[in-house]
């Protein structure tokens, strides 16, 4: 069947229609995409008769032995190359920009599909096959978005228009749990839940849609995860890749309360030094009263907890208290070990230089919110900075990882702030295991939706893709970005800076030395381009934790969240599936 | 090891780069087991620091690989500690037990606290000791494999 990237099931192993390059995959690529027309197998005759509809294709066959029509040889777009090669190429060109989306309505996709309708019947009465392909493409593009938003009328008309096959058992089960939302819609309009005798009858509905979520999810059916969830308006559910028929899932509010305790319990560390305390003032080692309260000194400065090394510093003192204990180490022994973890701890806190960010602060105005659900994402980025991400499914070497919860769903949760510096896995029994992979590396996001769609990065796209949008205070990219992308001593982009860089106020960017590039202090992360990211892309590093921005110590990582707004997660058309304001 | 990897390693453009390059080193040093990488390249496996567990593993995989049939130092250990626990980088945990194979956690975990508590060893050994003891619940670490 034919399904959206984002919209995969990515365990699955289904094929997929080969008439997606002219579709999905030429809005991908910025270059022209080049097919095989005429190869007439039982497969491409399904593929060409789905793509241009039943009449047009044997309007080809009769012509497929035959020299193309004038029309076609000297069509400038598309045409098919000279019959002499051994195989006929049509190239079509890519139309789409997603500066000028017309779609942003169902009737405004329906009146386009009506007019290529027109368009392609007119060719055909007139014998004339030249643009078939590109209108071809033109309705598997519009069948896209309207799956994509849930414009079930506009799907229907296409198919029909379309002439195409009709969908399989799976896709009639996709759209049939989304009918089973749009009468739960309606029935829940019909309920007055101010009513007491109703509200027994409202949380039957809401366990429904509950579960058609979680079918939904199972099956890569992010349109009707979203559509479930706004009309039963409960707390929204994070699933994990199914390792068997039952999806792993937890309340994203769960998840997020877990991931924000994940760091150690300051009164573990009190409670500790209590301890210490104790046994000093009733043992002979009163002489011992100096390191221990070098070491409570310590701690105290320390216990706030409100930066990375902070949380080092309290995690490393308990476990090395807790290993004497283990140990049976004596009172003298823990001490020395407390003291020297605690003096390493303090050294790596200062070892990084101190970035300092100066300038006037940036004070946006913000504009209103508004749910941008079907809307394109250009329309967004003419209100905000827009940092964009495409993600594979949590897998390697083919293998789905059981239970790993999608990059995606973890950008949405309230302590993630867009940015996921945690990986989640849910285990049988639903409980996550959290996996700091990410800590002390760094996460590289496109600035704007097209380079997130175009970026090619083996990683991103194994399967299972999605993408998501971190939306910022317009200006904000302009104010705190070091802007790299024609620094380089090539003339493209400058390297990745690192924090002595950033602290002292240049880098080099060539092995010699010879090429410096200037990094003023108004700067608090750098901006580079790659081949799929010519608008740019911002570098996050989740190291970078000594950064003194307008005189307030933080890392990189909570300054960027700082000026998080919300979070989107759009399709391979660039159009919005959800967003979260935070 | 060909002249690109090692740019890719030594001078990436970005992080994500040298990352790739260290995958693409442990997959050569495997297939071709018996030679063995530059000077310049050695020198930067054990002198690199990274709070990236991801490279921090492969780098760990790389030197116990060039030390060829000896028993994995606690230099290794410490690198691949986080990697016990990579669920989401499976090929990576797989080489990260086989290698703790017939270790106990736990005792590894003492190891790397002493280094740290008593400064022990390599200031580069000390560094991963750190990033282990300060970010892995001691709680959590299983007696034995």
């Amino acid at each position: 069947m034919y399904r959206l990237p984002s919209q995969k099931n990515s365990d699955s192993n289904r094929e997929q229609p080969t008439a997606h390059p002219l579709a999905a995959d030429s809005i991908r690529s910025p270059s022209a995409e080049t097919i095989n027309p005429l190869q007439l197998t039982p497969s491409s005759l399904f593929v060409i008769q789905r793509m241009v509809g039943n009449r047009a294709l044997s309007r080809l066959l009769s012509q497929s032995n035959t020299q193309p029509p004038s029309s076609l040889i000297n069509s400038n777009v598309p045409h098919s190359t000279s019959t002499s090669e051994p195989v006929q190429r049509i190239v079509i060109q890519k139309k789409y920009d997603p500066n000028e989306v017309p779609y942003k309505t169902e009737k405004s996709l329906i009146d386009r599909a009506n007019e290529l309708y027109e368009q392609r019947e007119d060719m055909l009465d007139k014998g004339d096959i030249s643009g078939i392909y590109s209108i071809g493409g033109d309705f598997e593009e519009l069948k896209e978005i309207a799956i994509a938003n849930g414009w079930l009328e506009a799907y229907d008309l296409l198919i029909k228009w379309g002439e195409m096959i009709p969908g399989d058992e799976e896709e009639e089960q996709e759209f049939a749990l989304y009918d089973k939302v749009a009468e739960f819609e309606k029935k829940l309009e019909g309920l007055n839940s101010e009513e007491s005798d109703v509200s027994e009858e409202i949380n039957v509905v809401i366990d429904e849609l509950r579960s058609i979520e979680h079918i939904a999810a199972m099956n890569g059916w992010n349109h009707i995860v979203s559509y479930a969830r706004k009309v039963g308006n409960y707390p929204p559910v994070v699933y994990g890749n199914p390792s068997g028929e039952t999806p792993n899932y937890v309340e994203s509010d769960t998840l997020d309360g877990i991931i924000k305790n994940d760091v150690p319990d300051p009164n573990e560390a009190i409670g500790i030094i209590s301890a210490l305390e104790s046994q000093a003032s009733t043992s002979s080692m009163k002489d011992k009263a100096k390191v221990l309260n070098s070491i409570k000194d310590t701690i105290d400065e320390n216990i706030v907890l409100s930066t990375k090394e902070n949380i080092k510093i309290i995690k490393s003192f308990i476990n090395t208290y807790k290993t004497a204990q283990s140990r049976k180490f004596n009172f003298d022994k823990c001490l020395q070990m407390l003291d020297g973890v605690l003096t390493t701890g303090l050294k790596r806190r200062t070892e990084s230089p101190e970035i300092e960010v100066t300038g006037e602060p940036f004070n946006p105005e913000l504009p209103e919110r508004e749910d941008y659900t079907g809307i394109h994402m250009s329309e967004i980025e003419s209100k905000y900075d827009v940092l964009a991400r495409k993600s594979g499914a949590p897998e390697k070497e083919g293998a789905l990882i059981p239970g790993a919860v999608h990059e995606v769903d973890l950008a949405f949760l309230d302590g993630m702030r867009g940015i996921p510096n945690y990986r989640v896995t849910l285990k049988e029994e639903e409980k996550p295991e959290l996996g700091g992979g990410d800590g002390g590396g760094e996460k590289v996001y496109a600035l704007g939706h097209t380079g997130a769609i175009n970026f090619e990065g083996a990683l991103s796209n194994r399967g299972g893709e999605r993408l998501y949008g971190v939306l910022f205070p317009s200006g904000f990219m302009e104010r705190y970005g070091l802007d790299l992308r024609t620094k380089g001593i090539s003339g493209k982009s400058a390297q990745t800076p690192v924090d002595q860089d950033f602290a002292q106020g240049y880098m080099y960017d060539d092995k010699e030395k010879t090429h410096r590039v200037e990094i003023p202090s108004t700067k608090a992360f750098a901006i580079r381009a790659e081949d799929n990211t010519p608008d740019g892309q911002a570098h996050i590093h989740f190291s970078r934790s000594n950064m003194n921005i307008h005189g307030e110590k933080m890392s990189q990582l909570e300054f960027m969240r700082l000026f998080v707004i919300g979070v989107v997660e759009f399709n391979m058309q660039g159009f919005v599936i959800n967003i979260k304001y935070f | 090891m060909n002249n690109k990897l090692i740019d890719s390693l030594l001078h990436p453009k970005e992080s994500y780069e040298r990352t790739q390059a260290l995958r693409e080193a442990v997959i050569e040093l495997q297939n071709n087991s018996f030679s063995s990488p530059q000077e310049n390249v050695i020198n930067f496996l054990r002198s690199y620091k990274t709070e990236d567990q991801v490279q921090a593993a492969l780098i760990g995989i790389l030197l116990h690989r060039l030390d060829r049939s000896k028993p994995p130092q606690i230099g290794v250990f410490a690198r691949l500690f986080p990697a016990l626990q990579m669920l989401w980088e499976p090929q990576i945990q797989k080489m990260a037990i086989e290698i703790f194979s017939g270790h106990s956690p736990k005792e590894v975990f003492y190891e790397l606290t002493d280094m740290v508590a008593l400064n022990e060893g390599s200031e580069e050994d000390r560094y991963y000791a750190y990033n282990v003891i300060s970010t892995v619940d001691f709680d959590s670490v299983p007696e034995t494999m």
